[in-house]
This record gives C-alpha cells, structure tokens and sequence, in this order.
C-alpha cells in the first residue's frame, strides 16, 4: 500500500526507534498501555509487559529471541471477557498474530482496540537456552543479524529454523528486515491505524521504492525457510513413522500436559482429556491389563497427542511453545506442525492466516471429501 | 442436519493424522446410512467384517506402552 508510511532507520537504532514510537504513542495519549516484552530483573530473560507509564518504555527489550508465554495467550486472557475500552498497542511475533487471529475466530480474544505491531521474525530461542546465551556473554541481537544474513542456527528452536510464516501479514505496522540492507531497519504501516501511529513521531526517513525489494527479499527467505521446513519434515516423518517409532518418540512423555497448557489454541476450559471420560472403575485398569497381560500407567499417553491433534491441529499456528514446555523435551511442536500442516493442506487453509477463512471444524459442505465416504 | 458433514470433515482429518504418522488410515472408515437401509447396512458390516479379516488383528492392541 503505497499510500501508507514506509520509513527505515540504521539497525543500532531499531530499539531506540521502537521504543521513542511506544513512548510517543503513550504520551500524546494515542494509546492507553503497551504490551511488549520487558528485560526480566534477572537480566537473562525477557517477558511481555503491560506499559502504562512512558517512563517504564525504557525497560522494554522489544526485540528479545525469546518467547516466554505467547502474546495470543495473554490477549486472550486480557480481552475474551470484555475487549479492551482503552487502545492499547501490542508488540508480538509473527506465530503470536497468527494465534490472536485464530483466537478471535474462536470467540476467545477480541481485537478491538489493539494496535498490532509486527516484526520480521528470525525466529527465538527457548527461554533456557536464551538465558544460557546472555549468561554466557552472547548479544542476542548480533545472533539475530547473522540469521538475517541467511546463516542457520541449530540453538534456535526447532520450529523457528523452518517456520514458513516468519514475515506478519495481518497487523497494522510491520518492524521490517526484508528489503533493506543489514545495517538497516524500516517501519511499515499497513492499516490506516498504522499509518496514524507512526505519524506521532514524525515521517522519519521514507524507505522510498521498498516495496519490490521487500517482495523479492520475502520471497527468497520464505523459499529458504519452505525448503528447510520439508527437510525438517522428511526427518521427523521417518522418525515418528509407525506404532513402533511413535511409542519410541513418546516413551519419554510424563503425562504432565504442559504442552496443553502452555498452547495458545487449546483454549477449553476443561481439557476433555483431564475430563471424568477419563476417570474408570477399577475393573477397567484390570481389564486393560489382562488383554495385553500389561498395561503402561497413567494409561492413554499415545492417545492424548493424537486426540490433540485430533482436536486443534487444524488451528495449530506451530509456534513451538509445546516444546519449550515440554519437561523431556520430546519434539512435540514438530510433529504437532507437521500433522497441522498436513490436516490444514487437506482444506487449503492456514492457522491465522486471515480472519475471512472461518476456522475449520465450524464448516462443513456437501460438495467435499466425497473420496471420504458418506452419502 | 448437518453432523454427518461436520463428522466427515472429523474423519478427514483423523485420517490425515493417521497418514502423517504412518498408522493404518484403513481401519477408519465412514458411511452414511439411514435407519430405512437396511440391505445397506448389513452389506456395509459384511464388507467391513470381511476387510478387517484380511487385514488381521491391530498390531497395536497388544501394545501394552501406549
């Protein structure tokens, strides 16, 4: 949209450019408060944060790898009740959009009110090996700007290194990489809203004639990402391939359904599978047993990923929070995106792609699935 | 009346679940018939009677981890 702001700003500069855009919008009272990702008191490591005070923005460590809970979690939490009454603006990653657009068309966040900023997404660390880098000396950024510059990083978390969707598309003002040069940065608005918030704090440089730069420049790390993701893929489908593979893969499952719990889209109150379906009488468990002459306990780990995938996977915006939480680090997010991507494919749709595709499992047609069965 | 379309976009999809990780797609099965069908569901259970004896017993039943 050529009508909307597109200015840029050397790359030392993008925090303090970030941070004087939340302080402004704050001070002249465009916004009432300021979610993003503050420096946590220990230093090595970040969480996201309500900002009501301009003097508090100077906390914020908007660009932080790292993603302790997902932004969508939090706005859900913030807005399913009542949308918010005050504009309030919302620093997030790409997959945290995704899942807040996903949530919104589960009824379980409202966007009203929010000013969405987005950024090109590197990808992040999990929160201990973020803390591990800082400790260890390492500058966070300076990892970021070598995989901007094409380089891979195996500490970076699993679904990030092949994550399709790094690049926002449904916000109101893109933190832009792609397009410009490395020791560049460029704001981009792509509302109407957008184009308002950046004004607050003057036109800037104009990023003049970015637009098929940018394009070019998506397109080539998209190609990249895509190519690493189907790789990523072919691994894991060999991996997990069969009963024998998948009981190996989940051997190490504890039953704490931390991956539940931390997932942005699995949002029911209570989870059936914690349900009184799932409470027997003692004959079953002996019953069980007998047929096989044992029987693993807490019994139906197997069958609570499955029904997991069976019940969101569809909405699954794979931004590997699973993973972080899992305590034995079984690769959860990775088999979860790529079952996700595989029932999402079947229906040519995306988690969060956009708000006008309604969620899958609210739709149904006749002219469908014939090869299926029915009718 | 729709749960029957709503319940084949659920086989769809368990079925593509079962695809990606390489579990047998074949032992779920879907088919619409009507409480008036009756030839249709006694040929339905044959068929299916006589498919799953061709395929023998889930290997997965005498999984005792699952």
């Amino acid at each position: 949209m050529a009508s909307h702001k597109w200015i840029k700003f050397p790359a030392e500069n993008r925090d303090a450019v970030v941070k004087e855009l939340l302080k402004s919008l704050l001070e002249k009272g465009v916004v009432s408060g300021v979610v993003a990702p503050s420096t946590l008191p220990s230093g090595a490591s970040a969480a996201q944060s309500l900002i009501t005070d301009p003097a508090m923005i100077d906390q914020l460590n908007p660009f932080a790898p790292v993603m302790a809970v997902s932004t969508a979690k939090i706005l859900s939490q913030m807005t399913r009740i009542k949308p918010m009454t005050k504009k309030v603006a919302v620093l997030l990653r790409p997959c945290e959009l995704r899942a807040t657009i996903e949530l919104t068309k589960l009824k379980q966040a409202n966007l009203e009110n929010l000013l969405l900023i987005s950024m090109d997404c590197a990808g992040a660390f999990s929160v201990k090996t973020y803390a591990s880098l800082v400790q260890e000396g390492e500058d966070p950024m300076g990892l970021e700007a070598k995989l901007f510059g094409g380089e891979e990083d195996p500490l970076l978390r699993p679904v990030c290194q092949g994550c399709e969707w790094s690049v926002p598309e449904n916000c109101d003002i893109v933190i832009a990489k792609h397009g410009l040069g490395a020791d560049q940065y460029g704001c981009i608005a792509l509302t109407d809203q957008g184009d308002e918030a950046l004004g607050v704090v003057g036109n800037g440089e104009a990023w003049e004639g970015g637009e098929e730069a940018r394009n070019t420049a998506v397109q080539k790390w998209n190609e990249a990402k895509i190519a690493k993701r189907d790789a990523q893929f072919a691994e894991l489908k060999e991996k997990v391939s069969g009963i024998d593979n998948l009981l190996k893969i989940y051997a190490m499952c504890i039953n704490c359904h931390n991956c539940m719990t931390v997932c942005p889209i699995c949002f029911c109150k209570e989870c059936f599978f914690n349900s009184a379906v799932f409470e027997f009488e003692s004959d079953r468990f002996m019953d069980w047993s007998g047929a096989k002459g044992g029987l693993r306990l807490p019994t139906d780990t197997l069958l609570f990923h499955i029904g997991r995938m069976n019940h969101m996977s569809t909405s699954c915006v794979a931004c590997g929070m699973c993973q972080d939480a899992c305590p034995n680090e079984v690769p959860v997010a990775q088999i979860f995106k790529m079952v996700g991507y595989n029932t999402q494919k079947r229906f040519d749709y995306v988690a969060g792609r956009s708000l006008d595709e309604p969620v899958l499992l609210t739709q149904f047609r006749e002219d469908e699935l014939h090869e299926i069965g029915g009718e | 009346m729709s749960g029957n379309l709503k319940a084949r976009r659920r086989v769809a999809i368990l079925k593509t679940i079962f695809e990606t990780l390489g579990l047998d797609s074949e032992r779920v099965h879907l088919e619409w018939i009507s409480a008036s069908e009756g030839k249709k569901f006694a040929d339905t259970v044959k068929k299916i009677t006589e498919e799953t004896k061709q395929q023998g017993p889930n290997p997965i039943a005498k999984q005792w981890s699952l």
